[in-house]
Protein backbone atom coordinates (compact mmCIF):
# COMPACT_ATOMS: atom_id res chain seq x y z
CA UNK A 1 0.00 0.00 0.00
CA UNK A 2 1.18 3.31 -0.08
CA UNK A 3 1.61 6.26 1.95
CA UNK A 4 -1.57 8.23 0.68
CA UNK A 5 -3.81 5.34 0.42
CA UNK A 6 -2.69 4.70 4.34
CA UNK A 7 -3.69 7.80 5.37
CA UNK A 8 -6.79 7.90 3.37
CA UNK A 9 -7.81 5.14 5.77
CA UNK A 10 -6.34 5.52 8.91
CA UNK A 11 -9.34 6.98 10.26
CA UNK A 12 -11.52 4.16 9.29
CA UNK A 13 -8.53 1.86 10.93
CA UNK A 14 -8.48 3.72 14.21
CA UNK A 15 -12.33 3.37 14.78
CA UNK A 16 -11.70 -0.11 13.08
CA UNK A 17 -14.03 0.40 10.53
CA UNK A 18 -12.37 -1.89 7.99
CA UNK A 19 -12.27 -5.57 7.49
CA UNK A 20 -10.04 -7.95 8.63
CA UNK A 21 -7.54 -7.75 5.43
CA UNK A 22 -7.53 -4.36 5.33
CA UNK A 23 -6.99 -3.53 8.68
CA UNK A 24 -4.06 -6.61 8.23
CA UNK A 25 -2.29 -4.73 5.30
CA UNK A 26 -2.52 -1.61 7.01
CA UNK A 27 -0.69 -2.62 10.63
CA UNK A 28 1.82 -4.44 7.72
CA UNK A 29 2.38 -0.82 6.12
CA UNK A 30 3.00 1.02 9.55
CA UNK A 31 5.74 -1.52 10.94
CA UNK A 32 7.67 -0.49 7.57
CA UNK A 33 6.69 2.77 7.33
CA UNK A 34 7.48 5.17 10.31
CA UNK A 35 6.01 7.70 9.02
CA UNK A 36 2.42 6.81 8.76
CA UNK A 37 3.15 4.60 12.38
CA UNK A 38 3.99 8.06 13.99
CA UNK A 39 0.61 9.48 12.16
CA UNK A 40 -1.19 6.46 13.71
CA UNK A 41 0.53 6.77 17.16
CA UNK A 42 -0.05 10.32 17.86
CA UNK A 43 -3.63 10.67 16.77
CA UNK A 44 -4.56 7.57 19.14
CA UNK A 45 -2.44 9.42 21.84
CA UNK A 46 -4.73 12.48 21.27
CA UNK A 47 -7.43 10.51 21.11
CA UNK A 48 -6.73 9.17 24.96
CA UNK A 49 -5.29 12.32 26.14
CA UNK A 50 -9.00 13.92 24.87
CA UNK A 51 -11.05 11.18 26.35
CA UNK A 52 -8.87 11.33 29.96
CA UNK A 53 -8.75 14.65 29.86
CA UNK A 54 -12.55 16.02 28.91
CA UNK A 55 -14.26 17.84 31.96
CA UNK A 56 -16.79 15.14 33.21
CA UNK A 57 -18.93 17.17 35.77
CA UNK A 58 -22.38 15.21 36.95
CA UNK A 59 -25.48 17.27 37.18
CA UNK A 60 -26.34 17.41 41.21
CA UNK A 61 -29.72 16.25 42.44
CA UNK A 62 -30.42 20.22 43.35
CA UNK A 63 -30.11 21.24 39.58
CA UNK A 64 -31.96 18.10 38.33
CA UNK A 65 -34.40 19.13 40.80
CA UNK A 66 -34.38 22.56 39.51
CA UNK A 67 -34.60 21.70 35.53
CA UNK A 68 -37.51 19.26 36.02
CA UNK A 69 -39.78 21.33 38.06
CA UNK A 70 -38.95 23.99 35.14
CA UNK A 71 -40.10 20.94 32.73
CA UNK A 72 -43.30 20.44 35.21
CA UNK A 73 -44.03 24.17 35.11
CA UNK A 74 -43.74 24.43 31.38
CA UNK A 75 -46.12 21.36 30.64
CA UNK A 76 -49.58 21.57 32.35
CA UNK A 77 -50.47 18.53 31.53
CA UNK A 78 -47.47 17.13 33.34
CA UNK A 79 -48.49 19.08 36.43
CA UNK A 80 -51.52 17.47 36.38
CA UNK A 81 -50.35 13.58 36.56
CA UNK A 82 -47.40 14.21 39.08
CA UNK A 83 -46.47 17.59 41.54
CA UNK A 84 -43.29 18.19 41.22
CA UNK A 85 -42.58 17.82 45.02
CA UNK A 86 -43.35 14.16 44.47
CA UNK A 87 -40.60 13.33 41.76
CA UNK A 88 -37.75 12.46 43.53
CA UNK A 89 -39.49 10.17 46.18
CA UNK A 90 -40.03 7.94 43.29
CA UNK A 91 -37.51 5.20 42.60
CA UNK A 92 -35.44 5.04 39.03
CA UNK A 93 -34.85 1.53 38.35
CA UNK A 94 -33.63 -0.11 34.77
CA UNK A 95 -36.89 -1.74 33.72
CA UNK A 96 -39.19 0.17 35.88
CA UNK A 97 -40.83 2.08 32.82
CA UNK A 98 -41.36 -1.50 31.02
CA UNK A 99 -44.96 -1.75 29.76
CA UNK B 1 -29.80 -4.06 22.58
CA UNK B 2 -30.37 -0.36 20.52
CA UNK B 3 -33.50 -1.02 19.00
CA UNK B 4 -34.94 -2.22 22.55
CA UNK B 5 -33.51 1.12 23.98
CA UNK B 6 -35.08 3.03 21.02
CA UNK B 7 -38.44 1.30 21.34
CA UNK B 8 -38.57 1.66 25.31
CA UNK B 9 -37.23 5.49 24.60
CA UNK B 10 -40.51 5.72 22.30
CA UNK B 11 -43.04 4.56 25.01
CA UNK B 12 -41.15 7.17 27.37
CA UNK B 13 -42.03 9.55 24.71
CA UNK B 14 -45.24 8.53 24.16
CA UNK B 15 -45.71 8.48 27.88
CA UNK B 16 -44.48 11.84 28.27
CA UNK B 17 -47.36 13.15 25.78
CA UNK B 18 -50.16 11.35 28.03
CA UNK B 19 -48.67 13.37 30.61
CA UNK B 20 -46.80 11.33 33.12
CA UNK B 21 -44.11 12.75 34.68
CA UNK B 22 -42.60 10.09 35.79
CA UNK B 23 -41.62 9.26 32.09
CA UNK B 24 -39.94 12.67 31.52
CA UNK B 25 -37.46 12.05 34.76
CA UNK B 26 -36.35 8.92 33.74
CA UNK B 27 -35.28 10.47 30.48
CA UNK B 28 -33.93 12.95 32.13
CA UNK B 29 -31.31 11.32 34.78
CA UNK B 30 -30.20 9.02 31.77
CA UNK B 31 -29.18 11.57 29.77
CA UNK B 32 -28.82 14.57 32.00
CA UNK B 33 -24.88 13.78 33.17
CA UNK B 34 -23.99 13.56 29.01
CA UNK B 35 -25.98 16.93 28.02
CA UNK B 36 -24.07 18.82 30.70
CA UNK B 37 -20.27 17.42 30.42
CA UNK B 38 -21.04 18.15 26.63
CA UNK B 39 -22.30 21.71 26.89
CA UNK B 40 -19.38 22.30 29.15
CA UNK B 41 -16.90 20.62 26.98
CA UNK B 42 -18.20 22.80 24.07
CA UNK B 43 -19.36 26.23 26.30
CA UNK B 44 -15.91 26.15 28.30
CA UNK B 45 -17.85 26.65 31.63
CA UNK B 46 -20.06 24.99 33.50
CA UNK B 47 -22.46 28.07 34.51
CA UNK B 48 -23.39 28.76 30.99
CA UNK B 49 -23.82 24.71 30.59
CA UNK B 50 -26.38 24.50 33.22
CA UNK B 51 -28.38 26.98 31.92
CA UNK B 52 -28.03 25.38 28.40
CA UNK B 53 -28.68 22.09 30.06
CA UNK B 54 -32.81 23.56 30.67
CA UNK B 55 -33.33 24.68 27.42
CA UNK B 56 -31.96 21.52 26.32
CA UNK B 57 -34.58 19.44 28.10
CA UNK B 58 -37.19 22.41 27.61
CA UNK B 59 -36.78 22.58 23.43
CA UNK B 60 -36.49 18.26 23.51
CA UNK B 61 -39.91 17.58 25.24
CA UNK B 62 -41.78 20.42 23.15
CA UNK B 63 -40.45 18.54 19.98
CA UNK B 64 -41.87 15.18 21.92
CA UNK B 65 -44.75 15.82 20.02
CA UNK B 66 -43.47 15.76 16.91
CA UNK B 67 -40.35 13.74 17.19
CA UNK B 68 -40.66 10.41 15.20
CA UNK B 69 -38.08 7.61 16.15
CA UNK B 70 -35.20 8.41 13.58
CA UNK B 71 -32.08 7.37 14.95
CA UNK B 72 -32.27 7.43 18.85
CA UNK B 73 -33.37 9.79 21.28
CA UNK B 74 -29.84 10.92 22.32
CA UNK B 75 -28.60 11.89 19.04
CA UNK B 76 -31.65 13.69 18.57
CA UNK B 77 -31.08 15.32 22.41
CA UNK B 78 -27.21 15.96 21.18
CA UNK B 79 -28.52 17.66 17.86
CA UNK B 80 -30.37 20.17 20.19
CA UNK B 81 -27.80 20.21 22.90
CA UNK B 82 -25.32 21.21 19.78
CA UNK B 83 -27.73 24.10 18.38
CA UNK B 84 -28.04 25.63 21.97
CA UNK B 85 -24.70 25.75 22.78
CA UNK B 86 -24.23 27.24 19.46
CA UNK B 87 -27.30 29.94 20.09
CA UNK B 88 -25.59 30.39 23.54
CA UNK B 89 -21.78 30.83 22.07
CA UNK B 90 -23.04 33.31 19.20
CA UNK B 91 -24.67 35.65 21.84
CA UNK B 92 -22.99 39.01 22.64
CA UNK B 93 -21.39 39.04 25.66
CA UNK B 94 -20.90 42.09 28.12
CA UNK B 95 -17.84 39.55 30.54
CA UNK B 96 -15.39 37.45 28.93
CA UNK B 97 -16.19 33.66 29.09
CA UNK B 98 -13.90 31.91 31.53
CA UNK B 99 -10.56 31.43 29.78
CA UNK B 100 -8.60 28.36 30.88
CA UNK B 101 -8.06 30.10 34.46
CA UNK B 102 -7.20 27.62 37.30
CA UNK B 103 -9.22 24.93 37.31
CA UNK B 104 -12.46 24.40 39.47
CA UNK B 105 -11.87 20.59 39.59
CA UNK B 106 -9.70 18.65 42.04
CA UNK B 107 -7.15 15.90 41.40
CA UNK B 108 -3.70 16.04 41.21
CA UNK B 109 -1.35 18.41 39.61
CA UNK B 110 -0.78 15.95 36.25
CA UNK B 111 -4.54 15.78 35.88
CA UNK B 112 -4.85 19.59 36.20
CA UNK B 113 -2.19 19.87 33.79
CA UNK B 114 -4.28 17.64 31.73
CA UNK B 115 -7.59 18.56 31.41
CA UNK B 116 -6.14 22.43 31.16
CA UNK B 117 -4.43 21.23 28.46
CA UNK B 118 -6.87 19.93 26.72
CA UNK B 119 -9.39 21.76 27.18
CA UNK B 120 -7.37 24.89 26.07
CA UNK B 121 -6.36 22.61 22.71
CA UNK B 122 -10.29 22.08 21.81
CA UNK B 123 -11.13 25.79 22.35
CA UNK B 124 -8.18 26.33 19.97
CA UNK B 125 -10.31 24.03 17.78
CA UNK B 126 -13.08 25.23 14.82
CA UNK B 127 -16.49 24.40 16.63
CA UNK B 128 -17.15 21.87 14.08
CA UNK B 129 -14.13 20.17 15.41
CA UNK B 130 -14.78 20.23 18.57
CA UNK B 131 -18.37 19.25 18.14
CA UNK B 132 -17.40 16.03 16.19
CA UNK B 133 -14.71 15.02 18.30
CA UNK B 134 -16.76 15.47 21.56
CA UNK B 135 -19.66 13.71 19.79
CA UNK B 136 -17.19 10.32 18.05
CA UNK B 137 -13.90 10.30 20.37
CA UNK B 138 -16.08 11.01 23.94
CA UNK B 139 -19.44 10.14 23.54
CA UNK B 140 -18.61 7.68 21.09
CA UNK B 141 -21.40 8.16 19.19
CA UNK B 142 -20.46 6.14 15.46
CA UNK B 143 -20.47 8.71 12.38
CA UNK B 144 -23.99 8.17 10.99
CA UNK B 145 -25.44 9.48 14.56
CA UNK B 146 -22.70 12.13 14.72
CA UNK B 147 -24.01 13.32 11.33
CA UNK B 148 -27.20 13.11 11.77
CA UNK B 149 -26.65 15.46 15.10
CA UNK B 150 -24.79 18.03 13.04
CA UNK B 151 -26.37 17.70 9.57
CA UNK B 152 -24.32 16.54 7.39
CA UNK B 153 -23.27 13.26 5.22
CA UNK B 154 -21.16 10.36 6.85
CA UNK B 155 -18.25 10.91 4.58
CA UNK B 156 -18.29 14.21 5.58
CA UNK B 157 -18.09 13.73 8.74
CA UNK B 158 -15.47 10.96 8.54
CA UNK B 159 -13.42 13.30 6.69
CA UNK B 160 -13.90 15.99 9.27
CA UNK B 161 -12.83 14.02 12.23
CA UNK B 162 -9.74 12.83 10.56
CA UNK B 163 -9.04 16.35 9.80
CA UNK B 164 -10.33 17.41 13.69
CA UNK B 165 -7.95 14.78 15.16
CA UNK B 166 -5.06 16.10 13.63
CA UNK B 167 -5.40 19.43 14.45
CA UNK B 168 -6.31 18.23 17.77
CA UNK B 169 -2.92 16.54 17.82
CA UNK B 170 -1.18 19.73 16.66
CA UNK B 171 -3.10 22.26 19.49
CA UNK B 172 -1.70 19.48 21.89
CA UNK B 173 1.69 19.37 21.18
CA UNK B 174 1.92 23.49 21.14
CA UNK B 175 0.30 23.18 24.46
CA UNK B 176 2.73 21.30 25.93
CA UNK B 177 5.80 23.26 24.09
CA UNK B 178 6.50 20.69 21.83
CA UNK B 179 7.41 20.25 17.88
CA UNK B 180 4.96 18.10 15.71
Amino acid sequence: MKCTEVRELLGNYMDQELTESMMQRIERHLLRCPACAYEARSLEQARQLLRQGVETPMVSEQLGERVLRHIAEHFPHLQTAHQPEELFSLPLLPGDFEE
Amino acid sequence: MENGRESEEARLVARFRAGDMQAVETLFWRYADAVLAYATRLLGNRADAEEVLSEVFLRAFEGCMGYRAEGTFKAWLFRIARNCCIDRLRQPRLLPLEDGGEPAWGGDTAEVDLRVAVQRALKRLPEEYQTVLLLCDVEEFTAKEAAQIIGRSVPSVKGMLYRARTALRDALSEEWGEET
